[in-house]
């Protein structure tokens, strides 16, 4: 399994850099024309999330709540921190909390199969018959899509597995779901990343995306990892889902060159050539100094309108 | 107290409280090149570099130079981190200091077939090799006439990094350039001046006005590029709150040398960028004045690098 380490420090050193609040970066100013409206607190989504995992993994459920609850604040359509934000609600026995962060998670990403487990027990938990078995329905569907040979096939056993036995009155009384999620590693980060990064460059990008799915597990919604997500999804012609992951990386970081460079070039594949023209002006404005993301997407519109 | 004593007890008290800001601000990087230099390294490698003799007589060569520094030469991943040709060659040699990682396994050495800078070269094996110093005879020929090198370099633009095709005049000033490398320059570091980087904008801008003259446009083009560049590897030098005039100065110079590259007419362009030298006068006196307050000043940088090595 690639496991992502510090993808805040190589992203900045390779390719996309993020840097909200470098006093350097930005000359040191910063600017402070903001209105009273905009000076709430903006919270880092990635180490929000980051401090939730870690929360969570040390049974402080509370703080992993806030932190969670903080990153969403970001970012609310990040299926991971909607998961682990029920889970943690699950961990202090508050199946009613869990109910409507858990729903969102398997709305956002239907693959994430604890949270269609976690999901299906809560129903159970909270006396909702019907939608507890259209619940396990859904793994079951998931695990005959699979056959026998799929990735995911031990964990969709087991998920289903566990559904059966707690709607059969066993097992849930003490159910710790976060015991169960395999939390990568922290180490040897940086070898992962690029292997993602090398992954997208060999043109394997379903192999790419499931790389990122799992760094996202780790890192929550980093918006160098939302971008590469969105780039493999673009080159898979998966256009609204690229375009889902550019706006949620530019939520995170409004100032991410390569969000801003890839969602415009997703813009000339779409033929929005006004629209990618708009995202070139970002990205010259971004570039005191010039950046080759704004020469590559200089590149792609200037092609554009010549054909 | 004379007002010698008392210039000196100010000048070092500015330093202190650059040293201080500086460190205090310093959340990512202070200087972009950190990311691919062995935090060991750190200090030595960012305030001295390998002597450069460029023949400023020949255009060709000026040209190669420039060009040589210009992350985007290269394309994909390296140009995206700011890398450029003189990461590894710094001005021509090899970087003993050059540690990028996962693409080096131990300072001074890259793997050239990593598929994260390229999808031509991935082999899927980390075998890093040591960076090859320029100066010296290579298993490449030089001779001008085999165009050996042209290739070689070609093939490393747009295959090894997935840069875009060079055109013939990028090679061939590239190719100058590497051939004006000779092994007889002394080995001394030299220490990293401001005026260092303003004398290679300048030299870069003299090649963006030589090809201009030539209707290379493409050329003149990334020539601009590395002239801004440079003044981003200024700006970025001078950080902490004491430092804002010379780093708005620097951006509006950068800003103003974007909008030259839009000016079709070669006449027109010509007498813009003079202008431009002309009034850039007045910044390049504005920023080398505060040099010892920047993080051209070793103390100053020292501090600053504290944070990451921790």
């Amino acid at each position: 399994m690639h496991i992502f380490k510090s993808v805040v420090i190589l992203g900045a050193a390779a390719t996309l850099s993020f840097n909200p609040g470098s006093a350097i970066a930005a000359g040191g100013g910063g600017g402070s024309s903001s209105a009273p409206s905009n000076s709430a607190p903006r919270y880092d989504a990635s180490a929000e999330y980051q401090k939730g995992v870690t929360a969570l993994k040390a049974k402080n459920y509370k703080a992993a709540v806030k932190a969670f609850k903080r990153s969403l604040s970001v970012t609310s359509r990040n299926a991971n921190a909607q998961y682990l934000l029920g889970v943690s609600y699950i961990e202090m026995n508050d199946y009613k909390k869990a109910r409507k962060p858990l729903e969102k998670a398997v709305k956002y990403n239907g693959d994430l199969i604890g949270a269609h487990r976690d999901l299906a027990i809560t129903y159970h938990k909270l006396k909702m018959a019907d939608k507890a078995e259209a619940s396990l329905g859904k793994l079951t569907a998931k695990d005959s899509a699979c056959g026998n040979g799929c990735a995911d096939k031990d964990e969709l056993t087991k998920a289903i597995a566990k559904v059966k036995a707690t709607m059969n009155g066993g097992g849930s009384a003490g159910y710790q779901p976060a015991d169960s999620i395999e939390f990568a590693t922290i180490g040897n980060g940086d070898t992962a990343y690029m292997g993602a990064v090398a992954l997208i460059n060999e043109k394997k990008y379903d192999a790419a995306i499931a790389e990122l799915q799992l760094a996202s597990m780790t890192f929550g919604p980093h918006p160098d990892i939302l971008t590469y997500l969105g780039f493999a999804n673009r080159k898979l012609k998966n256009f609204d889902k690229a375009e889902q992951y550019y706006q949620t990386a530019l939520a995170v970081a409004p100032d991410h060159r390569g969000a801003t460079e890839y969602y415009g070039e997703l813009m000339v594949e779409r033929g929005d050539l006004a629209g990618a023209k708009k995202k070139l002006a970002r990205l010259e404005s971004l570039c005191n100094f010039g950046c080759y993301e704004a020469e590559e997407l200089r590149r792609w519109i200037g092609e554009a309108s010549v054909s | 107290m004379d007002w010698r004593s008392v210039r000196f007890l100010k000048y070092n008290v500015a330093i202190g409280s650059v040293c201080a800001a500086v460190a205090h601000a310093a959340d990512r990087p202070v200087i972009q090149a950190m990311a691919w230099l062995d935090p060991a390294q750190h200090l030595a490698a960012l305030t001295t570099e390998p002597s450069s003799n460029i023949a400023v007589q020949n255009k060709q060569v000026v040209a190669g130079e420039a060009l040589f520094h210009t992350p985007t030469l290269l394309g994909g991943q390296a140009a995206k981190a700011g890398l450029s040709c003189a990461s590894c060659h710094e001005n021509g040699r090899d970087n003993s200091a050059f540690l990028f990682p996962n693409v080096s396994d131990e300072p001074g050495t890259a793997d050239v077939t990593s598929s994260f800078f390229s999808s031509y070269r991935g082999n899927a094996i980390f075998d890093p090799v040591k960076i090859p110093n320029l100066t010296e005879p290579g298993k490449i020929s030089r001779a001008a006439d085999s165009q050996e090198l042209e290739k070689f370099i070609r093939d490393l633009i747009v295959e090894e990094f997935n840069g875009q095709e060079p055109t013939p005049s990028v090679l061939s000033a590239l190719a100058y350039y590497v051939r004006s490398l000779s092994a007889d320059r002394d080995n001394d570091r030299m220490p990293v001046m401001v005026e260092g980087q303003f004398d290679a904008v300048d030299r870069a801008l003299l090649a963006a006005k030589a090809a201009r003259q030539e209707n290379d446009l493409k050329l003149s083009a990334l020539l601009i590029a590395s002239a801004r560049h440079r003044l981003g590897l200024i700006h970025e030098r001078y950080a902490g709150n004491r430092l804002i005039r010379q780093r708005k100065a620097i951006i509006t110079a950068s800003q103003q040398l974007r909008e030259l590259e839009t000016i079709k007419d070669t006449a027109v362009f010509i007498e813009a960028l003079q202008k431009w030298g002309n009034d850039f006068q007045k910044t390049r006196k504005l920023v080398s004045g505060k040099q010892h307050l920047s993080l051209y000043n070793p103390t100053i940088l020292k501090a600053a690098l504290k944070p990451d090595t921790k």
